[in-house]
């Protein structure tokens, strides 16, 4: 069940509805977010919900087993089996096959014999994420462990951020399932408008730049360097628009639920170098990788040296965590070798947007812009003949006036909401002239949204 | 509440207005408003609105609207009317036979089903007759079963620019068009005759929609619940396109559980003398079908059809 999709649009007033219906008891609200969510994702494959159940119970167990357990060898045995469970499902499901045909094939042995072929599931890289900074966090004794079984299922599953985040923490998100929420009209109004807004992103930005985009990259030979051009910085322009259109749709769509969740983007194509990028882009994930690998190895305390080879360790997970693929692998170096420049000098601090620093910006969105290509090329082969083809002459293919229209709408609206908390601009105080507005926005996303389903970029990771 | 209520009405309204105001301006990419199209759904849906009571209405895509000839049946003594269009799939057919079974009173509901068509999601077909026939209510329930942001906004652009501009009221199909189509009274489109230079095709498999399949259960439950007689059919295709599709009997025995299932036979017909595509019939093709045709409705009723529909309406045959 996609956001963009009427069976959303009619099941989002109904649970919405019985939601609210239920705030009299905070067990029955949970259970029920939990039931919600359940068939959100069975909707995609009913066959993983044991999956999810599983990575939640087990999570759960050992959370209490933590709690309950002061001897240190044991906590550690607890911690280190839910780990190795977590990254087991996550190794088989999403790695296996290409680690084992990329062994069979070094090893001269038929690959297809060493493949599973087994479905990805989707979203199993957030809620095992999410899950597993659970334990840790338990382990450490930031998190207590809860008792409430139906509040912590809530947590891992709860169907706005189930299949592509925002990755929470249990710090942030499992209070809010423990204590009883209240309706708070601004907030869901505030919902509704960061609802619209992603909307726009995903339906109206987003897609109509993958249909330039797949036309392009469905055989990149025939094209001239201008048109290869072009399509890479509409594809940028798309992953942007639809992930985040999409956390900004599962943050809207929590506060219709008094669930407040982290934001996961922050106009990160203003950045004005690649380390102010990374902590504008994905940020649930990047603060993750921080927190659970970078500082446990060191983090920047044990040398310059080892802080570079912190920070590859980092981006190749990064890579990974997106695919299992050369292509991912690759994409993750090439920004761990963008980001040790700043770190061997120093200079890493943040700076504003501004006109000033838009040389900066414009410069640091072209080298994310080439990291994009390698990121969206199905093979590295592919991805090298692309940015060879940027040289060459050949066909033009025209982008029509549709996807830049939208996509300079969206950096305008964005660059004027950079300095605010949810990255929008401040609205008109008349009603009348807000209500213009969204109905503007809604004339837009209908009329200009191309036809069909187009799933959400960051569902198959 | 009040204010939800109220910012909804009014962002209906604005919708509405803002695409018929705009629609026309081709800004906006999902109104796709385009008034004539080459199987004359102008000149046949204004034709139907008016027609009087038939003995056999004909349903379904291009292989409809080319293949059953009114004049022939005519001479039979049959009066028809052919609702064919273009990729017209199972959901319109549902919509058009409920648009129309009223009207034209038919005594046998002929639906042609073809295997390319059942695997269309049937938005093209759907925009078609959006355009180009006047607005009706019909047209809603399509519109849920087919959930789309260009149908839907095509909708609102048509329905309004239909009802309102003197283009669409005097608007009329031309004669002829480009292709050599030329519109026959009854629903029927006649094509200069052209002879198919002959291909092969890539051996494929026929994968039906299951909305579609879902569509086609519903309108024939729909016919018997009218109590009006009906029967599938399929449109020969030429052998070569035939002995491609790799699941044609099995095609053949799902169509055979919606009711009664013919395929015309196409044994008797050449590939490069009785076509003008690869799955299109030249009008010396249809000469040859439409006997079968008529044999077939003969023989589906039980009677002489011809001859119960001329002491009905003695000299009523001409179209």
């Amino acid at each position: 069940m996609l956001f963009n999709s009427l069976k959303f649009a009619l099941f989002l007033p109904v649970v919405f509805a019985v939601y609210w219906l239920l705030r009299g008891s905070l067990r029955w609200q949970n259970l029920f977010v939990v039931a919600a969510s359940y068939f959100f994702y069975a909707c995609w494959d009913a066959r993983f919900l044991c999956l999810i159940a599983g990575v939640s119970a087990m999570a759960w167990a050992s959370g209490l087993l933590l709690g309950s357990t002061r001897r240190q060898a044991a906590r550690r045995a607890v911690l280190w089996a839910n780990v190795a469970l977590n990254l087991g499902v996550l190794a088989l499901f999403k790695y296996h096959d290409f680690f084992a045909a990329e062994l069979a094939r070094l090893l001269g042995l038929p690959p297809e014999r060493w493949v599973l072929g087994l479905v990805l599931p989707v979203g199993i890289s957030f809620y095992t994420f999410q899950a597993l900074s659970y334990t840790v966090d338990v382990y450490r004794r930031t998190v207590q462990p809860t008792r409430d079984a139906a509040a912590f299922f809530a947590y891992v599953s709860f169907f706005p951020q189930l299949v592509a985040g925002p990755i929470e923490r249990a710090d942030s998100l499992l209070p809010q399932f423990l204590k009883p929420r209240s309706f708070n009209r601004e907030a869901a109004v505030q919902g509704l408008r960061l609802m619209l807004w992603g909307m726009f992103k995903k339906v109206v930005v987003a897609d109509r730049c993958a249909l330039y985009v797949d036309a392009v990259f469905a055989d990149p030979s025939r094209f001239g360097g201008g048109t290869l051009a072009a399509a890479a910085v509409l594809f940028a322009i798309q992953i942007y628009a639809d992930f985040s259109g999409y956390s900004d749709l599962a943050i809207g769509c929590a506060r219709l639920f008094g669930i407040g969740l982290r934001r996961n983007f922050a106009t990160p194509y203003f950045a004005t170098g690649m380390a102010d990028f990374w902590r504008r882009w994905h940020m649930s994930l990047t603060s993750w990788l921080r927190d659970y690998v970078y500082l446990p190895l060191g983090g920047s305390r044990r040398g310059r040296w080892r802080t570079v080879a912190n920070t590859f360790v980092v981006f190749l997970l990064s890579g990974l965590w997106h695919g299992a693929g050369w292509t991912f692998v690759l994409w993750g170096l090439y920004h761990a070798v963008l980001f040790t420049p700043g770190l061997l000098t120093g200079r890493r601090q943040r700076r504003e947007a501004s006109a000033r620093t838009l040389p900066l910006c414009v410069l640091t969105f072209l080298l994310a812009t080439a990291g994009w290509v390698i990121f969206r090329s199905p093979s590295t082969g592919f991805a090298l003949h692309y940015f060879a083809g940027l040289a060459h002459g050949g066909e033009w293919l025209a982008t029509g006036w549709h996807a830049p229209l939208a996509a300079a709408a969206m950096m305008a609206v964005e660059w004027a909401g950079r300095h605010r908390a949810d990255g929008l601009p401040a609205l008109p105080r008349s009603r009348a002239a807000r209500w213009a507005l969204y109905c503007l926005l809604l004339f837009i996303i209908l009329t200009m949204q191309p036809t069909g389903e187009m799933p959400f970029i960051y569902f198959q990771f | 509440m009040i204010h939800t209520a109220l910012f909804l009405a009014v962002a209906a309204a604005a919708v509405t207005l803002l695409t018929w105001l705009l629609g026309g301006t081709g800004l906006l990419a999902n109104v796709t408003y385009r008034l004539g199209h080459q199987d004359f759904t102008y000149s046949r849906s204004h034709e139907a609105d008016t027609a009087g009571p038939v003995d056999v209405l004909f349903a379904g895509s291009s292989h409809c609207y080319r293949s059953f000839d009114p004049r022939i049946f005519a001479a039979e003594g049959l009066r028809c009317f052919n609702l064919g269009s273009s990729n017209q799939t199972p959901q319109q057919t549902e919509a058009l036979l409920h648009r129309y079974l009223r009207r034209l009173e038919p005594r046998l509901v002929v639906i042609e089903v073809h295997p390319d068509i059942i695997e269309y999601d049937g938005v093209e077909a759907t925009l078609g007759w959006l355009c180009n026939a006047p607005p009706s209510a019909h047209n809603l329930p399509l519109l849920l079963r087919q959930p789309n942001a260009r149908t839907f906004c095509t909708a609102i652009y048509a329905t309004l620019h239909n009802a309102t501009s003197a283009e669409y009221r005097n608007y009329s199909d031309p004669p002829e068009d480009v292709h050599g189509n030329r519109y026959v009274a009854g629903g029927y489109v006649e094509r200069d005759t052209e002879r198919w230079q002959p291909q092969t095709f890539a051996s494929d498999t026929i994968r039906p929609l299951p909305m579609q399949l879902r569509a086609l259960r519903r309108t024939v439950g729909y016919l018997r619940r009218k109590g009006v007689d009906y029967m599938l059919v399929t449109t020969p295709d030429t052998r070569a396109l035939t002995e491609s599709l790799t699941n044609l009997a099995a095609f053949d025995s799902l169509m055979a559980t919606f009711g009664p299932h013919h395929r015309l036979d196409g044994d008797c017909l050449d590939d490069t003398l009785h076509f003008y595509d690869e799955g299109h019939l030249n009008q010396e093709g249809v000469a040859i079908i439409d006997k079968q045709m008529t044999a077939l409705i003969n023989e589906h009723l039980g009677t002489d059809v011809g001859d119960v529909a001329r002491r009905r309406r003695p000299g009523a045959v001409q179209h």
